[in-house]
């Protein structure tokens, strides 16, 4: 189970109104139809801090494998569309290339 | 002295050629090369050149598929020498692709584009694009590209595109013009795609990932449309998953989503760093940007307790742990450390608990207390649900936290768990005191109360509780359940008068349209018994409206009758009437009425009798009318209740009408359980194999009932091993159509015996023998098709005779006729109307 209170982005001290917010929050973000496995987790992660008798529990008892994607994602701000180099680009074709595999055997002409 | 290795043994040439073609056949290229080198060379001129060529092929696809292609050129070439395959491999291109000899691959395509566009035109388009992609790799591509080829535009127009793309600080709008010029015939069509996905994908993420999600898998633009999908990530997502990505797409995605190179860079390196790493940077706060403290230090204790080594560099940024985060921390890191077992882990949080307990003045020590014996409650049970240590835990968390409810209910399972009754009902009261608007604990105490014979208080607690939730469906059916019991008490005990009391009440607590006929049935039935007929048959009509039609409610007021425990002369009334409405034509409405009505005598033993004694109803509708669900109820009933005769011919026919639909499988099922009348263990292998076949095909599709089902039957058929030996021998079709059709006989037969008894009785002993026969013979008109057939091999007329010769005694035989006064009287219904015939 991945961390609650990082999924929700709410912090460990949090009342249950203001996580109740940040799961509605995280929800429209992430409508089920367009992830739905986000979206379950995020609800298993509501569920699971939505008390504060189980938040106090998760506090205490509960040690995930620290999250950092989570931890660091919201300090990367993106900016305006920077264009690629042409070098980048060709490096990405020739990855392609490298890549390829033909996908009936190798038929033979 | 050193032993000569003695020279390797010559293989005869046979031995080589059948050799050689089971190397061939298996794929196995590398001896099968080795094997045709010996045979070529043993035998010259026997034509072994062109199975070498292959088996060299073979192997050269085998290498390039571990990423040898310098190998696996060397192979093509020797194959190319025996004159096998003149240069147009595909194989030979993406090697020459892989190993960086960009010109020579595309020059070897130019040189075969025309025949492969002929040989083969499924592949054709994937040769196209593979080239295209090739021709972007480096502007050195092209020399390879003849001034008059027909590749010369598209090129050009495609890196037009690209080095507009490139263009710094250019309007991305910019790209439109170029894009058009890329033609819908053009070998970069693909290209144009992912270019114009690239345009929306920041203002229209949904519209560029379902443009890019028309490019195939294994399309060699793959790469590019992965940057759309890279742009269309969450950040989260986008730092998870960018190990699945190739850095230069990777790199595009992040510059296009405009992310700061060094901000990305740091945390891709802090993702990839050691725990120990991470813990100084985020300590040291080395990052270059700013992160919310609560969420370093709560990233940093898990760090922690992953190593607890790193301590020291936790405390000198956040200060020193106090005595009780210290027990937690090391109760934590305990149930990570996969060689410390469970009691090592359940006692380093009793010690967290005991360093708690001396901490009273925290502002949350009651809270604490409450959660973490309920904690270690929970610990207890993962590894012994029956440890008393649980039930203690549970009520000490009560004492600091009277208001948890998951406690509550722990505590009720386990007391119900331990049957402990008493205790139950304590626990439950006192749920009951913090919880009173609480649905689920109050139904548990109504049913405790009804359980007790404390009516008065189920009562008042289920309309507390239908207050709350009118829409209870279970307390109702408890309530009603549990007054139709005492009626048939006061039945019993001859007191009418409350037995008719407790109707009223279970009355009064069905919902207006969720009645299914059985109290207002009980009602006619006690009213008739009190010689209130006029009464009992208004009762009677509402409880077949609500029952969903005569045959229906027939059943029920048979089988509420049985339950009454209604004198034998009654039952014999009842049966007539169910033998009335079964003469009736079935409707599907009618069927499906009675298969509901009877689930809720699955288990009493006159069910099974009366569904028997319904065959003419069951088989007088074409099953076709009923959808898959409904034929698999009625089979499901007919099942559980034991009427193998009807169910075989409903699974039999399910079995023909849906043999197209995943659902099938059940048929068989039904079917064979028919045949077997129950599931036995003495089950054909065939059979056996065919039930375990099907309980594969009821996993797959989630039908967990029926593998339940079949699991009974299959371990039951394990459990004596020996009766496989006695299995009985596989019949053809054609035997079991026969069975079939005399079973079909067998039926119809007694449902003509049972037609005629009932004419007889209805009719009186003045009825002729005549008479009855005209009223068997209508039995045949209209009738399915199955009946007609079984009737044309026995003919209709000599069925009819069997079945009047078997019902008709001789006159000496005849009993004396009854005088109509003698059957008169309370315990004899005959006088009163059962009118159980549909409107």
């Amino acid at each position: 189970m991945n961390d609650p209170f990082a999924l929700l982005g709410v912090d460990e001290a949090a009342d249950d109104e203001t996580v109740r917010a940040a799961y509605l929050q995280q929800v429209r973000a992430c409508p089920p139809d367009r992830d739905p496995e986000r979206f379950q987790a995020i609800r298993r992660a509501y569920e699971g801090i939505a008390d504060a008798r189980d938040r106090l529990a998760v506090r205490l008892f509960h040690a995930p494998d620290p999250d950092l994607p989570t931890l660091l994602a919201p300090s990367l701000q993106e900016g305006p569309p920077v264009p690629p180099t042409m070098q980048t680009l060709q490096a990405l074709f020739s990855a392609s290339v490298q890549a390829f595999r033909w996908p009936t055997g190798q038929g033979k002409v | 002295m050193k032993k000569r290795p003695s020279a390797p043994a010559v293989i005869s040439i046979p031995t080589l050629v059948e050799r050689g073609q089971r190397f061939l056949a298996a794929g196995q290229w590398r001896e099968a090369v080795e094997n045709y080198k010996q045979l070529l060379k043993q035998d010259p001129t026997g034509g072994w050149a062109p199975l070498l060529a292959q088996a060299y092929a073979g192997r050269a696809d085998e290498l390039a598929g571990k990423a040898m292609f310098k190998e696996a050129l060397i192979l093509l070439d020797n194959a190319d020498r025996l004159g096998a395959t003149p240069g147009g491999n595909p194989l030979r291109l993406t090697c020459l692709a892989a190993t960086g000899r960009i010109p020579q691959a595309i020059s070897l395509y130019l040189q075969t584009e025309s025949l492969l566009k002929t040989a083969h035109p499924d592949q054709f388009p994937l040769w196209q694009e593979y080239v295209a992609v090739l021709l972007l790799t480096d502007a050195g591509a092209t020399v390879a590209v003849p001034a008059d080829s027909s590749w010369q535009e598209p090129v050009r127009v495609a890196r037009q595109a690209l080095a507009a793309l490139c263009q710094p600080g250019a309007d991305p709008s910019s790209l439109a013009d170029p894009l058009r010029q890329i033609t819908v015939r053009s070998p970069f069509k693909t290209l144009r795609l992912i270019l114009k996905a690239l345009l929306v994908v920041r203002t229209e993420p949904d519209k560029a990932r379902e443009w890019v999600a028309t490019i195939p898998e294994n399309s060699p633009w793959s790469g590019l449309a992965g940057v759309i999908t890279l742009c269309t990530l969450e950040m989260t997502e986008l730092l998870r998953r960018s190990a699945e990505f190739s850095p230069p797409a990777l790199a595009i995605a992040v510059s296009w989503r405009g992310i700061a190179p060094a901000q990305w860079q740091a945390a891709r390196a802090l993702l990839a760093a050691p725990p120990a790493r991470v813990m100084a940077t985020l300590v040291a706060r080395d990052l270059p940007w700013a992160i919310p403290e609560a969420a370093v230090r709560r990233t940093a204790f898990l760090l922690l307790v992953e190593d607890l080594s790193l301590r020291p560099v936790f405390e000198r940024r956040f200060g020193p742990l106090d005595q009780l985060e210290g027990k937690r921390l090391l109760a934590l890191a305990t149930g990570r450390d996969p060689h410390r077992g469970e009691g090592a882990h359940l006692r380093s949080w009793q010690v967290y608990l005991n360093a708690l307990k001396a901490t009273p003045e925290m502002p949350d020590h009651a809270q604490r207390m409450a959660v973490t014996h309920r904690f270690l409650a929970m610990l207890i049970g993962l590894e012994d649900r029956e440890d008393t240590r649980l039930l203690a835990h549970l009520e000490q968390s009560l004492t600091y936290d009277p208001g948890d409810r998951i406690v509550h209910h722990s505590l009720l399972a386990w007391h119900k768990h331990e049957e402990d009754d008493q205790a139950y009902g304590r626990v439950l009261e006192r749920a009951l005191q913090h919880f009173p608007e609480d649905a689920e604990f109050l139904y548990a105490a109504v049913r405790v109360a009804l359980q007790n014979k404390t009516f008065k208080k189920a009562f008042r607690l289920a309309k507390r509780l239908l207050t709350l939730d009118p829409l209870h469906a279970e307390v109702r059916r408890e309530l009603i359940g549990a007054c139709l019991a005492q009626a048939r008490k006061q039945v019993k005990s001859g007191r009418l008068d409350l037995a008719g009391k407790e109707l009223a009440e279970a009355a009064a607590w069905e919902r207006p349209d969720e009645r299914d006929g059985v109290v207002r049935i009980n009602q006619a039935l006690l009213a008739w018994l009190t010689q209130q007929t006029a009464e009992g048959d208004a009762w009677l009509e509402e409880g077949k409206q609500q029952a969903g039609g005569g045959i229906a409610a027939c059943l029920r007021a048979a089988m509420e009758g049985v339950r009454l425990g209604l004198p034998e002369s009654w039952q014999t009334c009842l049966t007539e009437a169910l033998l009335r409405s079964a003469k009736q034509t079935a409707t599907r409405e009618a069927i499906l009425a009675l298969v509901q009505v009877a689930h809720d005598y699955v288990g009493e033993t006159r069910l099974r009798q009366w569904l028997a004694d319904f065959a003419p109803f069951w088989l007088s509708l074409n099953v076709s009318a009923f959808s898959l669900a409904e034929q698999r109820a009625i089979c499901h009933l007919l099942a559980r209740a034991s009427v193998y005769g009807v169910l075989k011919y409903y699974a039999t026919r399910g079995e023909k009408q849906w043999r197209d639909q995943p659902g099938h499988y059940a048929f068989v099922y039904y079917r064979l359980l028919a045949q077997y009348q129950g599931p036995r263990p003495d089950v054909a292998l065939r059979d056996w194999k065919r039930l375990q076949e099907l309980r594969q095909q009821a996993e797959k599709q989630q039908d967990h009932d029926l593998v339940a089902e079949l699991e009974d039957w299959l371990d039951a058929d394990a459990d004596d091993d020996d009766d496989i030996d006695l299995m009985p021998p596989s019949r053809n079709r054609a035997a079991l159509d026969r069975e079939e059709l005399e079973e079909l006989e067998q039926m119809i037969l007694a449902s003509l015996t049972m037609l005629a008894r009932n004419c007889m009785r209805s009719r009186g002993q003045r009825v002729s023998r005549s008479e009855v026969r005209d009223v068997l013979l209508d039995f045949f008109v209209g009738a399915p098709s199955e009946i007609i057939k079984v009737a044309r091999i026995g003919h209709p007329v000599n069925l009819v005779d069997k079945v009047l010769d078997s019902v008709f005694p001789s006159a000496a035989q005849r009993p004396p006729e009854q005088s109509p006064a003698k059957r008169r009287g309370r315990d004899n219904p005959q006088q009163l109307t059962l009118d159980f015939d549909e409107p």
